[in-house]
């Protein structure tokens, strides 16, 4: 029997929110309980900060370019490498299949639709570290524009597994990460909005960097009216409560949201958050997959 | 070094770029600094890229528009003036078409074109390109004395540079007679097994940019090819000036060691373009309280409900950290830079983080104060 597809969770949030840490402690997460996993990024997006750390332990790393995907792509199509590599030298064919609206995303998108169903590979768990929300959206509308076109034959079959993946069989899952700040939140709500439109998988949203809660109400209510006893709980008290007001319009528009806890200490999220959030991601592709089922 | 670099820049520059990854704040930055330049009395125009909604506000306009509008300098003397805009990705692409196309006729064509709105859209990167267009426009009107740029949240700042270099990419006329005809073109490249593998992905090319009507998309190709090269030329005379001597490129970043190391190779990337950064912003910085509380926890929370003392500490110690982690972070940066030489005796100004988003006009005038001080 062949084995199971991998799950992917394609990370995705306003520029500067932590998708990457995010992405980082989640592959970091499936990797701890024994799933074989992957984290990719995009070559176009990957800032080339990273060093090798305790935290990538176990998780493979991709990094994904248009030229490899092309070339998978045309592997697959054409069945023996080196005619895809012949067509990949032609400066005229990339360029094409670069600029051409559309086929850059499906190409994509093939690519991580067949990573997931690769039993050589065999990951069991693949999270993206997509690109922005702006940039995220024409990427993942892709198959929708392609599909209203009716292609047919093989690029049509290319076209109709890539609209599977996003929105039909629960193989792949969008996460909007957001922090807690206004023009993050803005931008979570309209991509939310666009990805529904479009019917594309989401999980909760994940709010990142939240202060954690440190004082009751009655000490909340004395130290803010007390900043002279101690200026920094004050500041602290104030950033909290935004927080938590833009947290409740997040859950208000969007659903309930998975939590992460701020690092003061910078870097990732904490191991256990990490594994909590996890939880929730795999638990809510469950519950997306067996509804699907039931719709048949 | 000067007592005040930051004044003395923006008094002195003809055009400063801001460049920065997405969400540390670059078109604030950008504004309040076009803001400042504004009250020390220079005639100023900023191009904001991707404005938050309530900067228009913070700048007493409704919102900020394609259109340049004035802003009001409150409680200022002088000449100083500032305009102010947003780019219009899809309206300045457009604008391009009816200037480079052959003819009026032509430009019509390509602007009704599904093609064309399907390309306006998603040309990788269409932003910067368009930035540059916006840019080059504006500096050709000659009315400003300092021009301040916003760029698109790019992480690699290179990305801006590469713009024309991408264009002539797409330019290569094979490119375009292989939208034009596909079948045609491959069938001259004498393989028939590329021309089979190219024929597989045909039926998708053909649909998507509508090839069944071959005649008007020959018009297409031959109106849009014309679009390209102007764009391309423009970007390169654009490229001309960001090399400028007058044109100062003013990196913003964030205290945390991601940033930093996001920033070091954006840099790094900038000085490999023989472009050098002439000034640091630090933005959302936590600083220190205006006064530090003398005594201890218990002391100053002796009159406070049970548990104020221990919510206290958790809660100071929470914020001290975050203060020590920003400077590990700043101690970083300075190490870093310092081994990319060009970049090494760049200025360095800190904004504080504020409580809030930028909404109104003290907003921007905190900021302005906090740049002003270096």
């Amino acid at each position: 029997m062949a084995k199971p597809k991998a799950a992917i969770f394609y990370i995705t949030g306003k520029g500067g929110v932590g998708k990457s840490l995010v992405a980082r402690a989640l592959a970091a997460a499936g990797a701890r309980r024994g799933l074989r996993t992957a984290r990719v990024e995009f070559a176009e997006a990957a800032a080339g900060t990273e060093s090798a750390s305790t935290l990538d332990a176990g998780v493979i790393r991709l990094v994904i370019d248009h030229r490899r995907a092309l070339r998978h792509l045309l592997t697959k199509l054409l069945r023996f490498s080196f005619l895809s590599q012949r067509l990949l030298d032609s400066r005229t064919f990339s360029a094409v299949a670069a600029a051409a609206p559309g086929i850059r995303d499906l190409v994509y998108l093939s690519w991580l639709g067949d990573l997931a169903s690769d039993d050589a590979a065999g990951f069991d768990l693949i999270i993206v570290d997509g690109l922005a929300s702006g940039h995220s959206l024409p990427l993942l509308a892709a198959p929708s524009r392609i599909r209203d076109l009716a292609v047919v034959g093989p690029a049509g079959r290319i076209a109709h597994e890539a609209d599977m993946l996003v929105r039909g069989d629960g193989t792949m899952s969008v996460v909007i990460v957001t922090s807690a700040e206004e023009l993050s939140v803005v931008e979570a709500f309209t991509l939310h909005e666009q990805l529904g439109e479009i019917g594309v998988r989401l999980t909760p949203p994940v709010i990142n960097s939240l202060y954690p809660e440190l004082a009751r109400p009655a000490q909340e209510r004395w130290l803010s009216a007390h900043p002279e006893a101690s200026p920094d709980s004050k500041l602290y008290l104030t950033r909290y409560r935004r927080q938590r007001e833009l947290a409740a319009r997040i859950e208000k528009r969007m659903g309930p949201a998975a939590t992460l806890p701020m690092n003061f200490a910078g870097g990732p999220p904490p191991a256990a958050a990490a594994n909590r959030l996890l939880d929730t991601l795999l638990g809510s592709r469950d519950t997306n997959r067996q509804h699907h089922e039931e719709l048949g | 070094m000067s007592e005040r670099p930051y004044s003395e820049l923006i008094n002195s520059g003809a055009m400063l770029v801001f460049v920065g990854r997405g969400g540390v704040g670059k078109t604030s930055c950008a504004a309040a600094t076009a803001l400042a330049a504004a009250r020390m009395g220079r005639r100023v125009a900023v191009l904001t890229i991707d404005p938050a909604p309530r900067l228009g506000e913070a700048l007493g306009l409704g919102s900020l528009e394609a259109r340049p509008q004035r802003v009001t300098l409150e409680g200022v003397t002088g000449e100083g003036s500032l305009d102010a805009m947003r780019l219009d990705t899809k309206g300045t692409f457009d604008r391009m078409v009816e200037r480079f196309s052959p003819s009026p006729r032509i430009a019509r064509l390509l602007l009704d074109s599904p093609l064309y709105q399907t390309i306006a859209g998603s040309l990788g990167g269409s932003e910067s390109y368009m930035a540059l267009q916006r840019l080059h426009e504006i500096a050709n009107e000659d009315q400003y004395q300092l021009l301040v740029i916003d760029t698109p949240p790019a992480t690699h700042a290179a990305e801006l540079f590469s713009a024309p270099l991408r264009l002539s990419a797409l330019m290569d006329s094979n490119a375009m007679s292989m939208l034009a005809d596909p079948a045609r073109t491959l069938a001259r490249t004498g393989s028939r097994l590329a021309s089979a593998g190219a024929a597989l992905l045909l039926p998708l090319l053909e649909r998507i940019t509508g090839t069944g009507l071959r005649e008007q998309i020959a018009t297409f190709i031959a109106g849009f090819a014309d679009v390209l090269t102007g764009i391309t030329d423009r970007a390169n005379e654009v490229e001309t000036l960001l090399r400028h001597e007058h044109t100062a490129f003013v990196h913003v970043l964030h205290p945390d060691l991601d940033s930093i190391k996001a920033a070091t190779t954006l840099e790094r990337t900038l000085a490999e373009t023989g472009l050098q950064i002439r000034h640091r912003i630090i933005n959302r910085v936590t600083a220190m309280p205006a006064g530090t509380p003398a005594g201890s926890i218990a002391t100053r929370t002796a009159d406070a409900p049970p548990g104020c003392a221990e919510a206290a500490a958790a809660m100071e110690a929470a914020i001290a950290e975050l203060r020590k982690t920003q400077q590990a972070a700043l101690a970083g940066l300075e190490a870093a830079i310092n081994s990319i030489a060009a970049c090494a005796t760049a200025p360095l100004s800190l904004l504080p983080a504020l409580d809030h988003d930028i909404a109104n006009p003290s907003d921007l005038i905190t900021l302005i104060q906090a740049l002003e001080k270096g």
